[in-house]
Parts: C-alpha cells; sequence; structure tokens
C-alpha cells in the first residue's frame, strides 16, 4: 500500500458512520474530559485499553488519538475559565488566561487558545507524517546531557518569572526541588525523606500538587474573600471571533512555541507538561512586555496552547520511526497495539501504513472538528460562570479531589491536595510566587535523573555536558539568563541612567 | 439557606461521585460446573485482586484478563485494586497483614523480588514466611530478550564483546533497568563472562534503552524479543545473543521473522545453559495459605483455561500472554530458585 493509498483508505474509514461516530465521539469524549480539573483523556484512554482486544485497530486507534487531541485542547478551557488548568499540560494558560476572565472577557482568550490549539496539532501531525524518520533518526542522538541542559535553561528562565523578586523567586525554586526529592531517587530508586512512611515512597503525584495549589489560589482566597459577588454579571457571553490581531501581533512567539512543543515532543521522556513550561518562560523572557505577563497577556495564553498541542505530533515521531515512546499518552497507545498483536518498531511504518496515516488522518480530522465544535459553541462557555459561584465552586471542589484521588489511586493523593492547598496559601501570604514553583516541580525530577544519568554515561567525566553543542547552547543559555537576572538589569539599568545623566 | 443548601448537595454530590469511582470489578459471569468433590470450600465471597500498576499498564492489563478468567470459573465478583505507590509497597504490606483465606491476592512477582535486593522494598515475595505462591500469571516465563548492540560496533559475537571489553576497560557501556528480569539476566551473563567489571554499568529506562542503543550513547543492552526482529532487520541494531536456552518464540515471531531469530545463537548454542533462569510472574497470597487451597484454585483455573471462552481471551491478550497453567509447588519452586540467583547476584 503506498502513502497516497493509506491516505484514501483513512480517508474512506473516516467517513463512514461507524469511522465518524469513534472520531467525533473520541473527540468531543476527550475535550469534554480535558476541560475538567484532575480529570484527562489519559483516564479514558486507560479506561479504554481493554477494548482494544474487541474492536477493529485501525479504528480503535483513531479514537485513541482523538481523545488525545480533543483532551489537549480541551484543557485550556478549565484554566481560562476556572483559573485550573484541565489538565497538567494546560497549566501555564492559567496565569494568564483567568486573568481575561477576571476582566469579564474570557472569550477573547478562549479565541486564541481555540485557534492556538489547531495551528499546533495541523501541522505538527503533517510535519510528523512527512518528517517522521528523518526527525526521530536524529532525536535519538541527543542523550540525558541534552535533556538536563534544557531543563536547567527553563529553570532559569522560570526564575526570570518571579515577578522582579529574585530571592522569593529562587526561594519557590528551591522549595520545589525539596518536595521533588521526597520518595524514591531519579535513577536507582533508594528512598529520600520518606520517614519509612509507603505513602511517600512515590513521591507527591504532579496533578495532586497542582490542583491543590490552584484551588487554594482561586477557591479559597476569591471564594472565603467574596470576590467573586457579582463577578458572573460581568462575564461577557459572545460569539468566537477569530483573533487575527493577536496572533499576528504573537507571530513569532506561535512559531517558536509551536518548534518548542514540537522538540519537547519528540524527546521521548519529556512530555506535555514540560513544553508548555519551557514555551512559556522562553516566551516571557523574550517579550518586550515582560510586565504584562501574568496579567492577562495573550501572548501566555498563545505559547502554551500552541506549544501542547504541537507535542502531540512530536510525540508520535520517534513511536511511529522507532517504535520509542514520546510521551505517556504514547506509551499508552504503543500498549493499544500490543493488544492487537502490533509491535512498533522501525518498521511499523512499513508493516502498518494503514494504521500509522489512520493516526495522522483521524488526528486532524479530530481536530478539525474540536475547532468547530469549539469555536461554534464559544458562547457556552463563559455562561458556564453564569452559574452562582456558591453552586459552581463546591462541584469544581469536588471535582478536584475526585480527579486528586483517580490520579494518585488512593485517598492520599486527596491529603496531598489538601496539603499543596495550605502551601499554596502560605506562600501567598509570605508572597512568594507560586509559578516558579509549579513548573520547577514539573522540571526537576527531569533535570535530577538525566543530570545523573549524564554523568553516568560520560566517559570523561561530565565534560559531555559541554563539548556536545546543542548541550552547550542550553547552557550557556540558562547561565546567561540567570546572569541577566542577577544584575544584568540593574547594571543595564544603571548604565542607562549614566547615559541620560551625561546627555543631561 | 443557601450555604447549607449547597454543603449538601455537595456532600450528595461526593458520595456519589466516589461510589463511582471504586476499583473496577470483573463481573461474575455464570460459572461453570465446579467438581463436586472439591474439599475446600474456595471462594465464599469476593476476591480481591492487587495489581502493583497502574491501571493500563502491560501488567495491569495481565492480570485484568487473570482475573476475568477467575471470575468466570469461580462465580465470584473479582475487584481489581491498581495501586503502584512505592513501586506496590502498600499492597504488598496489606497482602502480607491479608487473612490466608484466598480471597485477598497479588499478582506481581519478579520484579518486586528483584526490588526487595536493591532496597525499596521491605519484604521479599519469595519469603515464605510471609507470603504464598499461588498460581502461575498470565505469561509466567514465557518471554525472552536479546542482547544487541551498534551494527557497526566492533564485535559480532560474545566471544568479540569479551575481547573487546578486556582490551578497553570502562569503554562500553551498557544499560540496565532495575526491577526487570532483563537486569537479572545481563548482570549474570556479564559475571559469567567475567566483564562485568570492565563493563560501565548504567541504569536506563526500556525507552531509554531503545533510544540510546539507537542514538549510540548506550553500547550493549538487552531488548524483549517479540521487539528485536523489527531493528534486525531494519539494519538499526546488531543481535549477540539471544539470553534464553530455547527457542520456544513460535507463537509471537511472525513467519517472514523467524530466519532473522533463528539465526541468533541462544545461551545453549554458547554453553551459557546456566546462565537461564525462569523469572515467574506470579499470584501471590499471604503466608498460611494451605497447599489445598492454592491447589482449589489452580483447578479453578485450569477448568477454565481449557473452556472455549478462555482460548478466545488468550487469542485477545496477545501473542505473548499464554497462560501456563503450572501447579502452585511448581511456581513456589521456580520463584525460590529466581530468589537464589537474586541474593547471589545482587546481595
Amino acid at each position: 500500500m503506498t502513502f497516497l493509498n493509506a491516505i484514501a483508505a483513512a480517508l474512506q474509514t473516516v467517513f463512514t458512520l461507524k469511522g465518524a461516530l469513534y472520531i467525533f465521539g473520541g473527540a468531543f469524549l476527550g475535550m469534554f474530559l480535558g476541560c475538567i480539573p484532575g480529570l484527562s483523556g489519559g483516564t479514558l484512554i486507560t479506561l479504554l485499553l481493554p477494548l482494544m482486544w474487541k474492536i477493529d485497530p485501525v479504528l480503535g486507534l483513531a479514537l485513541l488519538i482523538s481523545i488525545h487531541i480533543g483532551s489537549t485542547s480541551g484543557g485550556c478551557i478549565g484554566s481560562i475559565l476556572l483559573g485550573i488548568p484541565g489538565t497538567s499540560s494546560s497549566m501555564a494558560t492559567v496565569w494568564d488566561g483567568y486573568e481575561f476572565t477576571k476582566r469579564g472577557d474570557p472569550v477573547r482568550a478562549l479565541s486564541a487558545a481555540v485557534v492556538s490549539n489547531a495551528i499546533g496539532t495541523i501541522p505538527g501531525l503533517l510535519l510528523a507524517a512527512a518528517l517522521s524518520s528523518v526527525i526521530a533518526t536524529w532525536a535519538v542522538k541527543l542523550g540525558p546531557w541534552e535533556y538536563a541542559s534544557m531543563c536547567f535553561a527553563s529553570i532559569a528562565m522560570v526564575v526570570a518569572l518571579s515577578k522582579g523578586d529574585i530571592v522569593k523567586g529562587l526561594v519557590s525554586v528551591g522549595l520545589a526541588v525539596l518536595l521533588c526529592s521526597i520518595g524514591s531517587d531519579a535513577v536507582y530508586g533508594s528512598q529520600r525523606l520518606t520517614f519509612g512512611s509507603v505513602n511517600l515512597y512515590q513521591g507527591f503525584n504532579v496533578v495532586n500538587i497542582l490542583l491543590g495549589m490552584f484551588a487554594a489560589n482561586i477557591i479559597l482566597m476569591e471564594f472565603a474573600r467574596n470576590e467573586k459577588a457579582g463577578a458572573g454579571e460581568k462575564i461577557q457571553v459572545r460569539r468566537f471571533k477569530f483573533p487575527g490581531r493577536d496572533l499576528l501581533d504573537n507571530l513569532g512567539n506561535l512559531i517558536r512555541s509551536f518548534l518548542t512543543g514540537m522538540f519537547v515532543g519528540f524527546l521521548p521522556g519529556l512530555g506535555g507538561p514540560t513544553s508548555t513550561v519551557m514555551a512559556y518562560s522562553n516566551e516571557k523572557a523574550l517579550s518586550k512586555e515582560k510586565e504584562k505577563w501574568g496579567h492577562g497577556h495573550i501572548g501566555g495564553v498563545i505559547a502554551p496552547e500552541t506549544a501542547n498541542n504541537a507535542g502531540i505530533g512530536g510525540a508520535l515521531i520517534p513511536m511511529i520511526a522507532l517504535g520509542v515512546p514520546g510521551d505517556a499518552i504514547m506509551a499508552q497507545l504503543m500498549v493499544a497495539l500490543t493488544c492487537v498483536d502490533i509491535e512498533p518498531g522501525p518498521l511499523f511504518m512499513r508493516q502498518h501504513i494503514d494504521i500509522v496515516y489512520m493516526l495522522f488522518v483521524g488526528g486532524m480530522i479530530a481536530a478539525v472538528f474540536i475547532l468547530l465544535i469549539q469555536t461554534l459553541g464559544m458562547p457556552l462557555f463563559p455562561m458556564l460562570l453564569k452559574i452562582p459561584y456558591h453552586f459552581l465552586y463546591p462541584a469544581i471542589l469536588i471535582l478536584c479531589f475526585i480527579g486528586a484521588y483517580l490520579s494518585a489511586g488512593n485517598l492520599w493523593g486527596v491529603a496531598v491536595t489538601l496539603g499543596a492547598c495550605l502551601l499554596g496559601l502560605g506562600m501567598n501570604s509570605c508572597k512568594i510566587p507560586t509559578m516558579p514553583f509549579l513548573m520547577t516541580f514539573i522540571l526537576s525530577k527531569l533535570l535530577e535523573r538525566n543530570l545523573r544519568l549524564g554523568f553516568n554515561y560520560s566517559i570523561n567525566g561530565g565534560l559531555d555536558f559541554l563539548t556536545r553543542p546543542v548541550s552547550l547552547i542550553f547552557i550557556l543559555v540558562g547561565v546567561g539568563v540567570l546572569c541577566w537576572n542577577g544584575f544584568g538589569a540593574k547594571l543595564w539599568a544603571r548604565r542607562k541612567a549614566k547615559k541620560t545623566a551625561d546627555n543631561v | 439557606m443557601k450555604k447549607a443548601l449547597s454543603l449538601v448537595l455537595a456532600c450528595i454530590l461526593v458520595l456519589a461521585l466516589f461510589a463511582g469511582c471504586g476499583n473496577s470489578s470483573a463481573p461474575a459471569p455464570a460459572a461453570p460446573a465446579k467438581p463436586a468433590e472439591a474439599e475446600v470450600k474456595w471462594p465464599n465471597g469476593k476476591i480481591t485482586l492487587y495489581v502493583p500498576a497502574e491501571a493500563g499498564a502491560p501488567v495491569d492489563l495481565g492480570a485484568r484478563v487473570w482475573a476475568d478468567a477467575l471470575a468466570a470459573a469461580t462465580g465470584e465478583t473479582v475487584e481489581v485494586v491498581n495501586d503502584a505507590s512505592g513501586d506496590g509497597e502498600r499492597l504488598i504490606q496489606m497482602l502480607k497483614n491479608a487473612a490466608p483465606d484466598g480471597k485477598t491476592l497479588f499478582y506481581g512477582g519478579m520484579g518486586q523480588v528483584l526490588m526487595y535486593y536493591s532496597g525499596v522494598h521491605q519484604d521479599n515475595l519469595a519469603d515464605t514466611s510471609k507470603f504464598t505462591a499461588v498460581a502461575s500469571a498470565i505469561g509466567l516465563g514465557t518471554s525472552g530478550s536479546v542482547l544487541l548492540t551498534q551494527p557497526d560496533a566492533p564485535y559480532d559475537t560474545l566471544d568479540q564483546l569479551v575481547e573487546y571489553v578486556k582490551a578497553n576497560p570502562g569503554k562500553v557501556t551498557c544499560a540496565l533497568s532495575s526491577g526487570t528480569g532483563r537486569y537479572l539476566y545481563v548482570t549474570v551473563l556479564l559475571k559469567e563472562l567475567g566483564i562485568y567489571d570492565d563493563v560501565r554499568i548504567v541504569e536506563a529506562t526500556s525507552t531509554e534503552t531503545t533510544t540510546g542503543l539507537l542514538g549510540g550513547t548506550i553500547n550493549i543492552a538487552s531488548m524483549n524479543d517479540s521487539k528485536t526482529p523489527q531493528y534486525v532487520i531494519d539494519g538499526s541494531l546488531k543481535p549477540l545473543c539471544l539470553l534464553r536456552n530455547d527457542r520456544n518464540y513460535d507463537n509471537y515471531i511472525k513467519p517472514e521473522e523467524m530466519s532473522y531469530m533463528d539465526a541468533i545463537p541462544t545461551y545453549v548454542d554458547l554453553g551459557l545453559e546456566h546462565c537461564y533462569y525462569t523469572l515467574p510472574t506470579a499470584v501471590f497470597g499471604p503466608a498460611g495459605m494451605s497447599p489445598e487451597l492454592c491447589n482449589a484454585i489452580v483447578d479453578d483455573l485450569k477448568i477454565l483455561f481449557e473452556d472455549e471462552w478462555v482460548a478466545r481471551t488468550k487469542e485477545q491478550a496477545g501473542r505473548n500472554n499464554a497462560y501456563d497453567g503450572y501447579t502452585s509447588a511448581e511456581v513456589a519452586e521456580f520463584i525460590r530458585i529466581a530468589d537464589d540467583v537474586c541474593k547471589k547476584v545482587l546481595q
């Protein structure tokens, strides 16, 4: 079967009643679950895995990828409307997206997010279809040195997010590193700071921490202070408006975030949240309006939403070309494939071209369908906020704790969420920014593991970190950002002031 | 009033949602007729099967087929409880303290035993004073692995590898993944070849191993044999040795890939047959389960696995997941031998 035949066959299958039902149903369900904090398409995919033995494998895979795309695209709705991320990969969208809702204009942020999602997904899948073998062959040449340096550069940029107070930013980063070090160590599994408690063996689940921190900020702080009284009336309910101006103003951001999402996506094991954190911190660092980020800058919505969806195509690349999962969802897709007697590997494309192209074609059609339902249904989303907050917030809080329970698999997860809630409150009262904490929490385990593996793999005592070009570039970027934030900006301002004084 | 009403509604929603998110239970299909002469009255209520992995993980899928099988055989509900906390430590502790009535079982195996020797677990599943090996799991000891390297590596055989490593100590990197059977197989082989101390041993997950082998950051590592032929046919990797004694892979290697597998030497071909051990995935219970009770469980499963329904389930479960139907005594013996190896190699 040639690739044109495979595309034609995929289109034929998609446009049967059964095919449409699988793809549209999967995309819709994924989007619905993606909106709800703590739940995600991953939960549904897990539940559906045993069904793979019983359904047509081609359609089954299309169903799973549609759920994944729906979930990734739906995560922004919770982030923008409620200030609580629907999925961990939409976490960075909260900081700017929710500010639009506070101003009463969630539709602007939602419109930008919806279009950014489609821009991330469709070209990402097209690139994956066209270049997967080339990109994958290059991607596997990168090792723990590059991964660790990239995480270091990202954490350095995260420190820059601490709104001017670098000391409090570093305190926040340090707290995250401390909490991340609890549990099994990142390489050999030795127990650290667990005090013999089985509950701490695995460390803290990132979803529990996210839910607790955001619930603390949004629900306890706003609802308890009665800040939400009358907020519902302020919300503008209007139709989707194409965010042409916003996209044009953020064209560079869009392209860079897309590339960041693809790049992180095709590096095995990094995952969606990492790409959004990197895209957000990178774009904030590059923005000319840094002070507006975190207070409702549309670039802060476009960057993470483009990156997390671009990561879908990126993560498909190593799976299809080499049988290496790009992220946790791709690992689940690989399990689904083995359920139907297919072993993904370098011959996957040649032996099962029908399935490969169904993943691409089905994914793109799911993305178009999601774009359509999100644009047409746009007025419905802000209407949710018209529900009186004394009904809405308890329901959200309950869903958060259900999500916490489901992600941890036990009630300890709920306790961790409550603990994270308290920590969030404490950090707020001490005016320690939570943004660097959360971003570092996502990145620091990756940094630790890859840093240690880098030293283990090196035969020259870790010199590889500096001799491998990609690794060196990331290290230089990280050091540069830290130096600039530490004293560069002050020196620059002093020099500028001196120059002005001289001129006068 | 409004707040009180919302509180009541919230409580109702919590109760309803928590009721809905209990662990999944295999429904109890009609039980086939059981032998009237069964001496042990088992089971007489719901059976709980602990699975030390997240729902959807490969081991969980096998456990669910096993649970469905047991439910169909006994007519009782088999509840699968997934909890990966501490790599299964929480469930191991719960199993240890459960009543030995056959109604609390654990689906795990050598992974947990290996992790005990790595210091992750407090108790050893192979310790008969604390646990009882009950039955074989789906796919007990059926799969193998292959030691692979890059196609341009300056060695094509194990002998050449030994020679190269001895001439270049510390230059060859070998990836091992703690808590897996492959960790033990490769460690035993390297020690047998006398090159364990000259090879750089690095830790890597399965994904990191494949990535590292393909990218050249890792020189040698093992990979599941069902995955191997694709990389060999494609020319991405070169096989050095099949880490098993037999060639019983007909049921899961495709016919067109068979010649590539047949060309890889086994331990028997290399005179290393003593390096192979069956590392069982099995079902365990707490200590004190009587042999009669264990046999009753195995008998139930045997009845079921001769059934047409099961044949279909096995087929659906994939090529690697055959049920081997060993007796509990045989399973216990496999575990004892494997535990001895772990003790010798890892302690």
